[in-house]
Order: C-alpha cells, then sequence, then structure tokens
C-alpha cells in the first residue's frame, strides 16, 4: 500500500514536470501574444510589461523561471489580469466548479446507475431501447441546444427557475441537470453493458440457486461488480467536468473555471493557462488514485500495486 | 494448404482411420465464421438494423448532395432571412426556379489556345497547347453555389445536376437561416463536412491508436510500460487546451501555406487534429486486448500446435481485436461530432462560409431566445445531429452484444 | 442499527454534500441591488492607470470623479472635482479650481497634490498604462513616459535600499512611486549601450541589452545606473525629472497643466476615467491588492462593497462624495455575463435593468415589435476595412478606390447589421459635432467597374498577370464573429460580381487576427474604431504615420504635415477646416473602405429614470433613479406565466 502510494507520487511529479514542459513550448510556438490588443501598446508599456512576465528573456530562461517559480508553490500573476494571483482565480473559481460538478456527477451515477440497471434487467425490450433512448439524449443532443432549449422551457415558458447567474440555490438547478445530461448518459450505458456481462456470470447463478430475492442479488451482487467500469469512468469525468462545464457556464453564466481554461488559451495569458493545466493534471491524477483505491473496495481480487 | 498444418503425431493406421473419419465428419459441420455469427445475431436487433439503414442512406445523400435540386447553400439573400419552412409554395409545388443556381452548365472541355515559347535555341515559336477554359464558366457554377473552389468530384457532381434539374431547386423544406440561405440545402452540405470530418479524425484515429497500442502490447515488458506512461501524461493535458493551441498554431500562414502546398486545406487538417486527440483511448484499448489476447489459451494452443506469428495474429488477433475496434469506433464518431460542435460553439470550428452540422446547431442556438423563436434553426441541424448520433450508439451497441463471444450463447 | 446507518453512507455523504452546498449558497446570498447592469465582461482590473476597456470604464466612473464629470445627456464636460477652470495662454494653460468638499471615500480631503500623484502615476514608465498616451499633450510628458532622455537632462532616481522587494515583484505596478522611497536628483551624463549577456548572433554583430546604462551626476559625482551591475544602487525607476512635467500643484486647492499645444478635448480628456484620481496613501499600502473592495479609497458617487470573482460587482452610495445627495441609487451590481444570449435573458426575466447589446439576432425582432425599452442610438464608431498599402496590388490607387465604389453599404445597414447603421461615406462619425464630412463617392457598380479596369491595365504594365484565367485575387481577413462573416460574405459576393474580383475570405481568432493586423501581413482586413472623445481629431489622427494604429502602412508626409499644423492651431474655426481638409485627402488616398457608422444596440427598462441615449453609451449612475411603482407594474406584466 504505501509503496503503491509513493511511486504514484514519483509519477505524479514526472508527469506534471512533462504536462509542464509540453504546454510550455506549444503555447510559446503560437502566433500571438499576450500584449496584443485591439489598441497597440506603446513600444515603452510593452517592453515594461514584458520584463513583468520575463517575456523579454530568452525561451530556456523563461522556462527554467517558471519552474523554479513552481517549485516555491507560486503560480505567479496573471498576465491579462495583473493585479491578481494564478492561485486567486482557482480558489474562487474552483469551488463553483466542484460544487456544480460534484451534486452533476451524483445526479448522474444515481440515474445513470438506475436507469442502466433496469434496461439490463429488461434486455431486448421495449423498456429497455426506450429507456436507453431516453438517457442517451445526453449524449445525442449538443450541450448547448439542450441548455439553450431547457432555460426557455422552465424560465420563461415555465418561471420555475431563473435563467441564469450564480448565488442562490435555485439557480443551481438547470445547470446541473443540464450538466449531468450527458455523463447520465454514459453511465447508464456502461451501467448496462457491465450489468449484462455480470448477470451471466457463476456467482450470480450460485446465489439465484441459494434462493435469495431477486432485488437483493442485483443490488448486493450484481451491482457491485457491474459499478467497476462505472467507477474507472469517474476519474476522468470529474476531472472532464472541470474544463467540460464550459458551455454550461457560459449559458447560465456560472464563474466557474470552465470558461477560464478557453479564455486563458485564447488570449495568451501563459501564466493562467499554465496554472489550470497543471490544476487540471494534479485534480485528475488524485481522482485516479481514489478510482484505484475503491477498485479494492469493490473487487476484493483487485490488489493495488 | 501453404499455412504450416499442426503435425500429427506418429499414430497405429487404425487411430489414423479414426482420425480420418473426424475430418470427414467436421466437414460437414463447418463452424460459422465469427463475422457471420455477428452479422445474423446483429441482424435480429431491430435498434441496430434501423440505425444501420439509416447510417447507409445518409452517407449515400451526402455523398450525392450535390445531385440533388437543392437551393444553393451559401448565397446570402437577407430578404428572405429567418423565413419558417415551406413544403408547397403559392403556386402548389414542391420546387421553384432558384435565380442563384445557373440554368445551363456549357460544356467544359479543355481549348487549345497558341503560346508564344522560346525553343532550345533562343528563338521564340508558337506552341498549342491544350489548356483548362476561361474561368467564367466555372466561376459561374461556383460562385452560384457560392463557393471559392470545389474540387472536382464535386464540380463533377454539380455539372449533372444542373444538366438534370436545371435551375430548378426544392422550396426551403426545412426553412432559412439568419442570412436567408435555405437550411435543408445547408444541413445537406454540412452533412458532407460533418461526416468526413468526424470519419477522418475517427480513421487517424484508428491508425495511429491501433499501431501504438498493438505494439505496445505486442512487445510488453518495459517498451510497453514506457509507451503507455506517454499517453498517461498526453492524457493529463486538458484537450481543449491543445485543440486552442493547435488552432492559433495552425492559423500561422506560413504553416498553411507549406501544407496547401502537399494539398492539405484548413479543413484537413482540423479533421487530423480531432483525429489526433482521439489516439489515445483507442491505443490503450488495443494495448489492453492485445495483452489479455497474448496469454489467452487458445493462442497458446495454436502455439503449441506450431503455428506461425503470422498464423496466430491473422486468425486469433485480429478477429478478436476487430470486434472491440468496431465498437470503439461507432462510438468515437458520435464523440468527434460532438467535439465538433463543441468547437463550433467555442467559435473555434468549421469557419463560414464552411458548413457544418456543428456550426448550424450554434447558429440554431442564437435563434431561440424568448424575443424570437426561430424553431427550425435549432430543431432541424439538432435533429439531424441527434438522429445520427442515436444511429451510431444503438448500431455500436448492437455490434459490441453482436460479437461478443461471451454472449454467443445467449 | 449503527451497522445499517453505517451501510448507507454514500447516501448520507452526498445529503450531506447537498445540504453544504445549499448553505453555503444561503449564506453567501446577496439581495438584490436597486439597479441592475450586465457588464459584459469581468473587469480586468479597478485601477484606472491600468484600465482600458468598456466594462472597466463603467465600474470606474462610478467609483471615481476626474476633474471633469459627463453631462449624462450630452456627455459634454461638466465641474467635476474642480468646480472651476481658467483656459489661458490661447489653450494651452489650464488653471483648475478644486472644489474645497470633495472628500476621499475614507473621509480625508482631496487636493491637487492627489491629482499630480495620480497623472504622474499614469504617465511613470513602470507603471506602462494604456492610456498614457492621451497624456502626452502635455509637454515633457511623452519624454518621461518614453525614457526619451538626452545628455544634460535633468533625472530623478528612485531608490528603494531600505526596502526589500524580492526579485520578481520588483517590476510589479505600484512598486515605483512609493513615497517612502529616496529620491536622488542629478544630471545626465551620459547614456552607454551594454552589450548584452545573451550569446551574439550568428551574423557577429555584437547584441545590446534592452535597458542601456545610465551615467548621472549626483550633487556633483557620476553615478552609474543599470539594472545588471552589482555595484550600481538599486533603483525602481529612472525617469525625467518630474518638475520638467508641468502638471503641478501651485496651492491645495488649485492644479495648473500647460500643453505642448491647444487641443480642444482636453476637458473631455479630464473626465476620461484613466485619469481619475487615486489615493496615494491607499496604493502604497496595498500595492496591487488596493482594488479590493476591503482595501480601496475612491472618492465618486458610489464606493465598491462586494466583488465576487466573475459574478458581480456590488457598489454603493459613497456618503462622503461632495454630491451625495443627488445621488438616488443605494446599490448597484454590476454583472460579468459574457453572453449576449445569456444578458438578454437575465433582462428579459426582470433580473437586470440594463444590457450592453442584444444578440445581432434578435434586433430586427426588437425593431419590428417597437419596444420602448429598445432605442439604438449613433455610437462614436466607424466600421472599415483597412487596406494594406504596402501590397503590390493595393498600392493601386484606382484598385482602392474600385473596391470601395462597389460595396453596396446601404444594403449592408439595411439588411445585414439591421440595428440601424448608417452607412459610411467617409471616416469620421456624424455624432462628432461641428465636423463637415468629406464625403467620398457612393455606390457606383458601373464606374468602379471603369476604374477596376483602369487599374488592372496599370498592374499588368506592373507585370502582374491579371486575366480570365487569374482573376485578381484579394484576401480578407476578419476575426470570427457572426457579424463580421455576414459582412465579409456580402462583399466578397458584390466584388465578384461587379469587378470580377476573387476574395478569399480568412476568419481568424482574435490573437492571430492583431497579429496579423500589426505586422501587416494581410492584404484587406477588418476593423472598427472608437473615438474617445467628441473632437474629428480622434479619428483622424488614426491614420498619422507615426500612428500605432495605423496598421495599414499608408503614410503620407502632406497628411502628416497637415496634422501637425492641425494640433498647433488655437484658433477652432481653421482648425475645422483643417481637419476638412485632411479628410479630404484621406478620402483621396484612400487606405481603408468605409462601411458604417455604428450604433448602440442595448436595451434600458423603462422604469429607470435618467439614462439618455448618447454617443458614448456612457450613462453617469449619479443621475439614474428607479420608479418603483412603474417597475413591479412593468415586471408584473411582462412575466406573466
Amino acid at each position: 500500500m504505501m509503496r503503491f502510494v509513493v511511486r504514484r507520487a514519483v509519477w505524479l511529479v514526472l508527469t506534471l514536470w512533462m504536462v509542464f514542459t509540453i504546454s510550455f513550448f506549444l503555447m510559446r510556438n503560437t502566433k500571438g501574444g499576450p500584449f496584443d490588443g485591439e489598441r497597440t501598446l506603446t513600444p515603452a508599456a510593452k517592453k515594461v510589461l514584458e520584463a513583468r512576465y520575463h517575456l523579454d528573456k530568452s525561451l530556456g530562461e523563461q522556462y527554467w523561471l517558471a519552474i523554479a517559480s513552481y517549485l516555491r508553490g507560486d503560480l505567479g500573476y496573471s498576465i491579462k489580469m495583473p493585479d491578481l494571483r494564478v492561485s486567486y482565480f482557482i480558489r474562487e473559481g474552483l469551488p463553483i466548479s466542484a460544487a456544480l460538478g460534484c451534486l452533476s456527477l451524483a445526479i448522474a451515477i444515481v440515474v445513470g446507475v438506475t436507469i442502466g440497471v433496469i434496461a439490463a434487467l429488461r434486455r431486448g425490450g421495449i423498456v429497455d431501447t426506450s429507456l436507453m433512448a431516453l438517457a442517451t439524449i445526453g449524449i445525442a443532443v449538443p450541450n448547448f441546444i439542450l441548455a439553450s432549449l431547457a432555460v426557455l422551457l422552465f424560465a420563461f415558458t415555465l418561471h420555475w427557475f431563473p435563467p441564469a447567474g450564480w448565488g442562490t440555490p435555485e439557480q443551481l438547478i438547470l445547470p446541473v441537470c443540464c450538466l449531468a445530461a450527458p455523463y447520465t448518459a454514459y453511465i447508464a450505458r456502461l451501467t448496462r453493458t457491465s450489468m449484462l456481462e455480470v448477470l451471466g456470470q457463476d456467482y450470480l447463478r450460485t446465489a439465484m440457486a441459494k434462493g435469495l430475492s431477486p432485488s437483493r442479488i442485483v443490488i448486493r451482487h450484481a451491482l457491485r461488480g457491474a459499478l467497476l467500469p462505472v467507477v474507472t469512468y469517474l476519474g476522468p469525468a470529474a476531472a472532464g467536468i472541470l474544463t467540460g462545464s464550459l458551455v454550461i457556464e457560459q449559458t447560465f453564466g456560472i464563474p466557474g473555471l470552465g470558461t477560464h481554461f478557453v479564455q486563458a488559451a485564447l488570449t495568451y495569458d501563459y501564466t493562467l493557462c499554465m496554472g489550470l493545466v497543471l490544476l487540471y493534471t494534479l485534480i485528475l491524477y488524485t481522482l485516479n488514485f481514489l478510482v484505484d483505491l475503491s477498485y479494492s473496495w469493490l473487487d476484493p481480487r483487485v490488489k493495488l500495486e | 494448404m501453404p499455412e504450416p498444418s499442426p503435425s500429427l503425431p506418429s499414430a497405429q493406421p487404425r487411430e489414423l482411420e479414426r482420425y480420418a473419419a473426424l475430418l470427414r465428419e467436421t466437414e460437414h459441420v463447418r463452424g460459422k465464421s465469427p463475422a457471420r455469427i455477428a452479422w445474423q445475431r446483429l441482424r435480429k436487433r431491430w435498434p441496430a438494423m434501423i440505425s444501420l439503414a439509416f447510417l447507409v442512406v445518409l452517407a449515400l445523400l451526402a455523398i450525392f448532395t450535390p445531385l440533388l435540386p437543392l437551393q444553393a447553400p451559401r448565397a446570402v439573400e437577407m430578404p428572405r432571412a429567418s423565413l419558417p419552412p415551406e413544403v408547397w409554395n403559392e403556386a402548389g409545388s414542391l420546387g421553384a426556379k432558384s435565380d442563384a443556381i445557373p440554368s445551363e452548365i456549357p460544356v467544359l472541355d479543355k481549348i487549345s489556345v497558341k503560346v508564344k515559347q522560346e525553343d532550345d535555341d533562343g528563338n521564340v515559336i508558337e506552341v498549342s497547347k491544350e489548356v483548362d477554359p476561361p474561368n467564367p464558366a466555372i466561376e459561374q457554377l461556383q460562385t452560384g453555389f457560392g463557393y471559392d473552389e470545389l474540387d472536382f468530384f464535386t464540380r463533377w457532381l454539380l455539372r449533372c445536376r444542373v444538366h438534370l434539374f436545371g435551375s430548378y431547386a426544392w422550396n426551403s423544406w426545412c426553412g432559412t437561416d439568419h442570412l436567408g440561405r435555405d437550411l435543408m440545402s445547408r444541413i445537406f452540405w454540412g452533412a458532407r463536412l460533418s461526416i468526413a470530418a468526424a470519419l477522418v479524425a475517427t480513421f487517424v484515429s484508428l491508425v495511429v491508436g491501433v499501431l501504438y497500442g498493438a505494439v505496445a502490447g505486442y512487445l510488453g515488458g518495459r517498451i510497453d510500460n514506457a509507451m503507455m506512461r506517454l499517453v498517461d501524461v498526453l492524457y493529463a493535458i486538458p484537450f481543449v487546451f491543445i485543440v486552442i493551441f493547435l488552432m492559433t498554431l495552425l492559423e500561422n500562414k506560413q504553416y498553411q501555406e507549406t501544407l496547401a502546398a502537399i494539398g492539405i486545406n484548413r479543413m484537413v487538417i482540423f479533421f487530423l487534429m480531432i483525429g489526433a486527440l482521439f489516439w489515445l483511448t483507442m491505443s490503450r484499448v488495443v494495448r489492453g486486448q492485445v495483452l489479455a489476447l497474448k496469454h489467452q489459451q487458445f493462442v497458446e494452443a495454436a502455439r503449441s500446435l506450431g503455428a506461425g506469428n503470422w498464423w496466430i495474429i491473422r486468425k486469433h488477433l485480429i478477429p478478436n481485436l476487430l470486434s472491440i475496434v468496431i465498437v470503439y469506433l461507432t462510438l468515437t464518431i458520435p464523440n468527434v461530432m460532438l467535439i465538433e460542435a463543441f468547437l463550433s460553439f467555442l467559435g473555434l470550428g468549421v469557419k463560414a462560409p464552411d458548413v457544418s452540422w456543428g456550426l448550424l446547431a450554434n447558429e440554431g442556438r442564437q435563434a431561440i431566445t424568448p424575443v424570437i423563436f426561430h424553431w427550425w434553426q435549432v430543431v432541424f441541424p439538432g435533429a439531424a445531429i441527434a438522429l445520427t448520433l442515436y444511429s451510431l450508439n444503438f448500431l455500436g451497441d448492437g455490434l459490441r452484444d453482436a460479437m461478443d463471444p461471451r454472449l454467443r450463447n445467449r | 442499527m449503527g451497522n445499517s446507518l453505517l451501510r448507507w453512507w454514500p447516501i448520507l455523504v452526498f445529503l450531506a454534500g447537498i445540504g453544504g452546498i445549499w448553505l453555503w449558497l444561503k449564506k453567501t446570498e446577496l439581495p438584490p441591488a436597486d439597479y441592475t447592469i450586465c457588464n459584459n465582461t469581468e473587469v480586468k482590473t479597478l485601477d484606472p492607470a491600468q484600465a482600458e476597456g468598456v466594462p472597466e470604464g463603467r465600474v470606474l466612473w462610478s467609483l471615481f470623479e476626474g476633474l471633469c464629470a459627463h453631462d449624462p445627456r450630452t456627455l459634454k464636460p461638466i465641474p467635476g472635482v474642480a468646480e472651476d477652470w481658467d483656459i489661458l495662454d490661447d489653450g494651452k494653460r489650464y488653471i483648475f479650481h478644486l472644489r474645497k468638499n470633495a472628500r476621499w471615500s475614507d473621509g480625508s480631503p482631496m487636493t491637487a497634490e492627489d491629482f499630480v500623484y495620480s497623472m504622474r502615476r499614469v504617465l511613470h514608465p513602470l507603471t506602462a498604462s494604456p492610456y498614457s498616451h492621451e497624456l502626452w499633450y502635455i509637454v515633457n510628458a511623452d519624454r518621461y513616459t518614453k525614457l526619451e532622455l538626452n545628455v544634460g537632462d535633468p533625472l530623478e532616481i528612485e531608490l528603494s535600499d531600505e526596502e526589500q522587494i524580492p526579485a520578481d515583484e520588483k517590476l510589479l505596478l505600484n512598486t515605483a512611486l512609493n513615497s517612502k522611497h529616496k529620491i536622488l536628483k542629478g544630471k545626465l551624463r551620459e547614456i552607454r549601450q551594454v552589450p548584452s549577456t545573451k550569446p551574439t548572433k550568428p551574423d557577429g554583430k555584437p547584441e545590446f541589452d534592452s535597458t542601456p546604462e545610465y551615467l548621472v551626476e549626483v550633487d556633483g559625482k557620476v553615478q552609474s545606473f543599470h539594472p545588471s551591475k552589482e555595484r550600481s544602487r538599486r533603483y525602481t525607476g529612472l525617469a525625467l525629472d518630474f518638475d520638467q512635467v508641468p502638471i503641478r500643484a501651485l496651492d491645495e486647492y488649485t492644479l495648473e497643466i500647460v500643453l505642448k499645444h491647444p487641443v480642444p478635448y482636453f476637458l473631455e480628456l479630464m473626465g476620461f476615467y484613466p485619469y481619475s484620481p487615486v489615493n496615494r496613501k491607499c496604493v502604497e499600502q496595498y500595492k496591487e491588492n488596493w482594488t479590493r473592495p476591503e482595501n480601496m479609497v475612491c472618492n465618486g458617487p458610489f464606493k465598491l462593497q462586494h466583488h465576487r470573482f466573475r459574478e458581480r460587482l456590488r457598489v454603493v452610495k459613497n456618503d462622503q462624495y461632495w454630491d451625495a445627495d443627488k445621488v438616488q441609487l443605494n446599490t448597484v451590481d454590476f454583472l460579468s455575463l459574457e453572453g449576449t444570449s445569456t444578458a438578454l435573458n437575465m433582462y428579459l426575466s426582470g433580473k437586470a435593468d440594463w444590457i450592453e447589446r442584444v444578440p445581432p439576432s434578435v434586433m430586427a425582432e426588437l425593431k419590428r415589435l417597437k419596444r420602448e425599452d429598445f432605442n439604438p442610438a449613433p455610437y462614436i464608431t466607424t466600421s472599415f476595412y483597412r487596406l494594406n498599402v504596402t501590397n503590390p496590388l493595393i498600392k493601386n490607387k484606382k484598385l482602392r478606390h474600385a473596391l470601395n465604389m462597389a460595396i453596396d453599404k446601404q444594403a449592408i445597414c439595411d439588411t445585414i447589421v439591421r440595428g440601424g447603421q448608417q452607412p459610411a461615406r467617409n471616416l469620421v462619425s456624424p455624432v462628432i459635432d461641428n465636423h463637415d464630412p468629406s464625403l467620398g463617392p457612393g455606390y457606383d457598380p458601373a464606374a468602379a467597374k471603369k476604374l477596376f479596369l483602369e487599374a488592372c491595365d496599370e498592374l499588368r504594365a506592373e507585370g502582374h498577370t491579371i486575366d480570365a484565367q487569374h482573376p485578381l485575387t484579394l484576401h480578407l481577413q476578419f476575426n470570427n464573429h457572426e457579424l463580421h462573416s455576414a459582412v465579409a460574405q456580402f462583399i466578397q459576393s458584390e466584388w465578384q460580381r461587379h469587378l470580377g474580383v476573387r476574395i478569399v475570405l480568412d476568419s481568424l481568432e482574435w490573437g492571430s487576427y492583431l497579429k496579423n493586423m500589426t505586422a501587416l501581413e494581410y492584404e484587406i482586413s477588418r476593423a472598427g474604431w472608437v473615438g474617445d472623445y467628441n473632437d474629428p481629431y480622434a479619428f483622424i489622427g488614426l491614420f498619422e504615420g507615426s500612428s500605432l494604429q495605423n496598421n495599414t502602412g499608408w503614410k503620407n508626409e502632406q497628411y502628416d504635415a497637415l496634422l501637425d499644423k492641425i494640433r498647433n492651431e488655437a484658433d477652432e474655426k481653421k482648425r475645422r477646416t483643417m481637419l476638412h481638409e485632411a479628410e479630404t485627402l484621406l478620402m483621396e488616398e484612400l487606405p481603408f473602405l468605409p462601411l458604417y457608422f455604428d450604433m448602440s444596440t442595448g436595451m434600458s427598462r423603462t422604469y429607470v429614470n435618467g439614462v439618455y441615449p448618447n454617443f458614448h453609451d456612457i450613462h453617469p449612475l449619479k443621475y439614474i433613479s428607479i420608479d418603483q411603482e412603474k417597475k413591479a407594474q412593468v415586471l408584473a406584466e411582462e412575466l406573466r406565466p
């Protein structure tokens, strides 16, 4: 166990470094620069700003300076919002994205697993097909269309929820549901497939032969095995929800992190961009680590190595 | 039989006879090939079969879109902006003559012209040369449909279409968009781009992913470990970020010109790039499967019977890999289409005047507000995407069920 | 029992999570503000010296008040912190008399010294303010900012020996101009280029460090100043002695500013938000954090109360404001909402009272509905296409004119942009007072074709191949946007039809688009220009050869000489005539293709009083009030299910 944790930690550091290196050189190869604006800056002002972010130094120097500052735990200042540290962006945005993401994932798991299990039990029938068709809406209709339609229906026709904004619990419901839709679909499909597989296994026949009630068999025995692929999927999904929630964040005007991923890259805000990329890597790694831990809990045959 | 056959152990004549009898028997009960079984099983699943039929029709329609009597997909006509769907026009017919489309196309054979040329001695002589006809005729056709340039195949189809239908075109059965362009025509032309994008991207992911995964899985050991770690690292970079930077990188005129010189335009780059993002998962899937198969009993058995590497790869690895790859492909295509739509939402995808489903969906999104509700601008492109993605998903499910050997007896 | 509870832990965790989020939201929930506006994007900074965007401007104008303020209807300069002023020396010397009752939000009095500090801060080289150039009308100001030093100039060096400034914060804004720092005054003796530490280029030429070494005579001794020199003193700033820049506090309440030449719109500039006064004590104490709600000291009708990053900024009435009795709103929210559709949704559901612009797709419908709250007003913006005159084809003047005449601009306004925009035949926006526009020719495809054929002949003579097989091909670049794309496609078809020019459209990302434009790597490029002040010069100056915003490669000596004369002309009538002349010359040379004059396309609720349509779309919050009765009535009517 200890060895497993240490090995993972070492890999995390190595991956962070490699991701940093790849992103760094990818970013600096693009054509535009952070100080291009509609109004051309005076050369003097540009020089001062470039010096502030070490952009006047050679690429190699910049690379080492950045690494040194990251090693000190300093993510630096944003280029486009010069008063703010990158850590401030994360501190403000991450809790919001996390709240949104956790709620969406929770809903996606509950609804997705339920649909998947029922569909698997009624395999091939009309219930199966219609349930899966319902779930697939989430991945068949682009998210932004779903969100726009939801706003029109629930905010303007039915007047149930506010159309956008952040700050009250009511404002949370629509975005959470829209964000959950594609994940529900994936989870439902995963559950259905793995459930079908598990249902054919010997230990379930044994359980059935023992005369256990069907609901008990499904919940206690089948589901536990069937959840493995779903759990595997959760790691990347949770990390993806942070970056992929962009559509929902823009449609509903939510100040989460997702928008920054795109905005920072589009405006060449190098420091912010890098901070976010590294954050993403860190989150993805941590979640995958948790997923691996939960394997051994769900399936005693799995050993951590 | 060119393949090395398993050498039979030396045996008594009586036993040999028994073997011969067994062989004769097996000839009558020859097994069906896995593909055949899969197909038979797939045929029984109606959602998958309907999906397959839909996809085939869609592909044909997309390929032969220029032949259909559609309106010009790019002709901006502001007075007709955002008109609701109209199946029968005032005259009660399904179509009418369209001003934008040329009614006749002159035959465009090569013409011979005299050009002055220097011969080897430096004297100026006149040589006759076969050249393309003057541009206007081609231009007329292209500009009629709103294109700067068209590839040979499309131009040929368009000429056929003008020969067949003249300037007759169907009404705007799906309404018009905010610039007065016929939405149905745009959906059809958009299908070409969207489907092409999905196929090219998927193909790239297939080639790269399968090669990478198979090599890693087959070689195993340290190389496998290193190769998979690289995949892990690439996974850890958020994909939006890579897309944006690659896109901006490729907007560099120098790169574009270099690539254009070898016949790769912006759109192709776009396809390739998305494909390059998707090979990661494919390589993981393939590697896992190869690794699992390598130590399967039937592979070991074949090997102990003296089967060569090639035989094993051909008869055991490829068929077993194929099923999982095909299933994964049917799930990648929808993903690519969604990514294309997502990029259009960000304004990073296909650029006007090119048209794709993602672009249409995004334009449609802007047409439904509490003030205006041009439902047709979102419903039709949305339905096109949704139906295609539904079909692909159901087909994928059906294929998986049909190809899964473990489900074979149920 | 305990066991069965434990078994349900995932559900308990789930419920606890929802409860936690609900509590968190409830705890941070804010009551609705009196007035809410959708402020487009999040403000990049609230430091006036750093700000440059429209959203920043709206917030800053509510938090700060400059020497002058704006009349809410005409935007003419009216007294702000200065209650009166004298203009002397043919418009070159301004004496501002500050009101004695003006106070900072912390209660301390405002003095002329505050304005000297604030403007100096904008001009200081290390501030890198995007708007320093508008103050360069002041004598020596440009030399101060650009560090254009000559031998013999008096200098001042700011030393930070006592204070430990971490290495990478050394260049942080707000570290210079600290009153705790020691100031050395001296005379510049020599500027020496320092060989760069970087390896020399392959061609063998020695490279110099971007910062030269300054040898300065201080108290009779020559000292050297260069960042890399070990022995040099640690200095945060080296600049021209500010005494050379005539922004002076004559006494506590009198400020004198001397200009190089008369600037008729100088008072208007003094109301511009970058030149708002900032509180020195606050800036020095909190450094880059001085704009946080808990730290910020301001002097406007409102003060910052709450800032939820990328969600909303809330300002509340500032009781210390000298005219606080007139301010009717108690709280105002600025929402950061990027999408125009989202903003429209907020507006229509009654969650916002003002939006900056509606999506282009709904414009026609809003006009058709004749909504009382949708009143597009002329906006001080001209949309045009830049022409890169360094291009061998576009260099041809006849071609430029042919392109101009072959565009049906009226059709663009009527059918594509559709917000009531006016077709443009010149550069200067018609909202600018007292300008006699010099109109270019209108839409005339026949004349365009004739000119075009002549141009083709000239080009062929220069060796270009233009015939049926090789039509003239031009690239048109624009930043990726629905509207720009539609206009470009329309113009593409116009040129193709009337002239037979083949146009390749390049729809680019913002960054690439700008880069191509500044590097002159384009042929035709979309552009828009917002005038900063109500004077033709705001537009005419754009195409000066040395202007950084020119970006067309066009440089005309006659034009530049004319501009020089315009700047030094004190007589308003003569000046206007010359501005007309300059525009005539510009329309004759045509380094750009005027398209249309823009409109503001926002919406403002009818129950809000004091929002008047004007050319900058600025609505000072000081004059705004809400008719509560009407509000209830309007919203009840609109939100009826």
